[in-house]
């Protein structure tokens, strides 16, 4: 076959296929013939092998140029992502997440090691003597942090305490969720961005909370926290030990090659911190309107209880005996 | 052979990919040839996408004051509250959403005609697009300095990633070079060569014809005085196999006096570059249009076995085969 013959034959083809496959991206999903599928499919590989055809023959770069245009938008047509459904989302939510974290569950402890040991050690410093905590964060911020829970955080639930724990709401999701991302993120540098996090926060909170436990506000400023801190401080755990595994996998490859080692930490840490942003996006919930709520402590600390044993029951138990998710 | 000072240009520096073209293997064992997005072009298509925030954060803020004003400002919390959520959706999942949900595009993406896809030439889904989002927090940095961190990542490697692409195995590339067109030097109106003036055959092997084509394309930027200088070592062989006569040719000769050059400034010269006119000439002399004019139908062979049942597997492969068995023969 010479090149003229080959092209008066094929072209046809060529043509219907570009229109088949327009028309096929203009008609939604749902209404895709079957027929037309297969033979859109049927065609790409005859297309497939003209294109081979053609370069091994070279039959000009021209021609080559427009079948690999052809080949590419068909390929980009085939090879689709599933679309993601609400379904699989919650169910990673509710399941896939535990499970999951379970799996990569060293980095959570390193994480939590990172985070606590500061935390421990600046609260009892503290405690012992407000100096220390001066040392860590300028005196009249300590100051301003203390009068706040020198009373109870709210007298009453009204239009305005609703309006006003709104903002909060807003201002929680942006920046504790922000920070939990940017602690991912700069877990690209060798783990080192989230380290760093990791230190500073558990630093800057434990020796917030012993100051106001140093000067006596200890169990108003524990019925605030307890409840939302479930949520809170556990992803915050999580998004650092996120973070540690993006690193990770820049300095550990194991039998993988260096590219797929990147590559598995990256799309295992990026759902492990999805989960953390959703556990977050709870917090704020809870931290602007119920943590605040003007009643008898010892039903925050009820409340705290059980969600601190919820989130442990829920993160360690939760999709036990269904095996991990099948990636390895 | 003579070293110009054009020659010395940064685009033709000896390295081992002299271009931004990626090759992929797909399954069905094709390659793919693939433009890689260059930092420039990211950083207009980034441009327009925060242009396009700070547009739709403004309305929204607009919006909310006006209806507080409205109604008295006893919302002002609460519109707080949706602000600040608001613009962390915006800087967290604005990338995210467009690239997971239109096929790798935001719109300034979609206006670049730029395209984020897997390394493997596959759509992205909407984990990758997640997380390569959340790392813009890392590529921008350090902070005065926007996006050292990405562009220094992007130079390391050989598919112009960023730190979000590496991790997520994602690459940008540009889908807005016309693929069809060989480049503007074989549309110019050149004489073609005549046929007294080959006194040995009058045909040139295809093969030929591309790598012709391959060095006048429009991409590889060769400063005119190197293109000739290639040209003249191409022109050579192409002359003897013809078995050219220059002097039985009047063309360059009499149109050289005449040629529109003002109104295309690309024309090669007679004088100055004949080796390039006259390889753009025999081009435009023995090339094959692909729009060929032929009839459609042609020697009896059905393409399409339409009776066998159209879009079966097995016909699909009888088909295959049949059409490589014809053209082995």
């Amino acid at each position: 076959m010479n090149r003229q013959r080959f092209l008066r034959q094929r072209q046809p083809e060529w043509t219907a296929f570009e229109e088949l496959l327009i028309q096929l991206r203009k008609t939604r999903k749902s209404r895709w013939e079957n027929t037309a599928l297969s033979e859109l499919s049927r065609m790409y590989r005859s297309i497939c092998h003209d294109l081979s055809l053609v370069r091994s023959r070279e039959w000009g770069d021209q021609l080559e140029t427009y079948l690999n245009r052809l080949v590419a938008a068909g390929h980009n047509f085939l090879y689709r992502t599933p679309p993601p459904n609400l379904w699989s989302l919650v169910e990673f939510l509710i399941i896939g997440f535990p499970i999951l974290l379970r799996k990569h569950q060293v980095f959570f402890w390193s994480a939590l090691g990172l985070f606590a040991i500061p935390f421990l050690v600046a609260m009892t410093g503290s405690i012992a003597n407000p100096r220390f905590a001066s040392g860590v964060l300028p005196a009249n911020q300590l100051e301003s942090v203390g009068d706040m829970y020198a009373k109870p955080l709210a007298e009453r639930v009204d239009p305005e305490y609703t309006d006003g724990r709104s903002a909060m709401a807003g201002f929680y999701v942006y920046n504790n969720i922000g920070i939990a991302f940017r602690c991912f993120a700069t877990g690209a540098f060798f783990g080192i961005g989230t380290i760093h996090q990791l230190l500073l926060n558990g630093l800057f909170l434990g020796a917030v909370s012993g100051y106001i436990i140093g000067i006596g506000h200890g169990a108003n400023f524990g019925s605030f926290v307890i409840s939302h801190g479930s949520f809170e401080l556990t992803a915050l755990v999580i998004a650092g030990a996120s973070g540690l595994m993006l690193g990770w996998g820049l300095i550990y490859r194991g039998d993988r090659s260096r590219r797929d080692s990147i590559r598995y930490h990256g799309m295992e840490s990026v759902k492990l911190i999805a989960g953390a942003a959703a556990m977050l996006a709870v917090a704020a919930l809870i931290e602007a309107f119920f943590s605040p709520l003007p009643i008898a402590p010892w039903i925050k600390f009820a409340t705290g209880t059980v969600l601190w044993s919820l989130v442990i029951a829920w993160l360690a138990l939760a999709g036990r005996g269904r095996g991990g998710p099948d990636e390895g | 052979m003579i070293i110009h000072p054009d020659n010395l240009a940064p685009g033709v520096a000896s390295r081992r990919t002299v271009d931004t073209r990626l090759t992929v293997e797909t399954p069905e064992g094709v390659d793919f040839r693939f433009e890689l997005a260059g930092p420039g072009l990211r950083g207009y298509a980034l441009a327009i996408d925060m242009g396009l925030i700070l547009v739709v954060v403004l309305a929204f803020f607009l919006v909310l004051s006006s209806f507080q004003l409205v109604s008295g400002g006893l919302f002002g919390g609460l519109s707080l509250g949706l602000i600040l959520v608001v613009l962390f959706l915006v800087k967290w999942f604005y990338s995210a959403l467009f690239e997971g949900f239109c096929n790798g595009r935001t719109p300034g993406k979609m206006v670049m005609r730029l395209r984020v896809v897997r390394s493997n030439g596959t759509p992205i889904g909407f984990p990758e697009a997640f997380g390569r989002g959340l790392m813009h927090a890392a590529d921008l940095m350090p902070l005065p300095c926007f996006y050292t961190v990405g562009l220094v990542v992007m130079t390391l490697n050989g598919r112009l990633q960023r730190l979000g692409d590496l991790f997520f195995d994602t690459m940008v590339i540009d889908e807005s070079i016309p693929h069809v067109q060989p480049g503007p030097l074989f549309e110019l109106p050149v004489p073609p060569i005549p046929r007294a003036a080959c006194q040995r055959s009058w045909s040139i092997p295809p093969r030929t014809l591309a790598t012709i084509e391959r060095l006048f394309e429009r991409h590889r930027r060769l400063s005119r005085w190197r293109r000739e200088e290639l040209a003249v070592r191409l022109a050579n062989p192409v002359s003897r196999i013809l078995g050219y006569a220059p002097e039985l040719d009047p063309g360059p000769e009499t149109w050289s006096a005449s040629r529109p050059s003002g109104q295309f400034p690309e024309m090669p010269d007679p004088q100055t570059t004949p080796a390039t006119l006259f390889l753009i000439r025999v081009h435009h002399t023995f090339h094959l249009p692909l729009d060929n004019p032929a009839p459609a139908v042609a020697d009896g062979v059905v393409v399409r076995a339409e009776p066998h049942g159209a879009g079966d597997t097995q016909t699909a492969g009888t088909i295959a085969s049949g059409v490589s068995g014809e053209a082995d023969s």
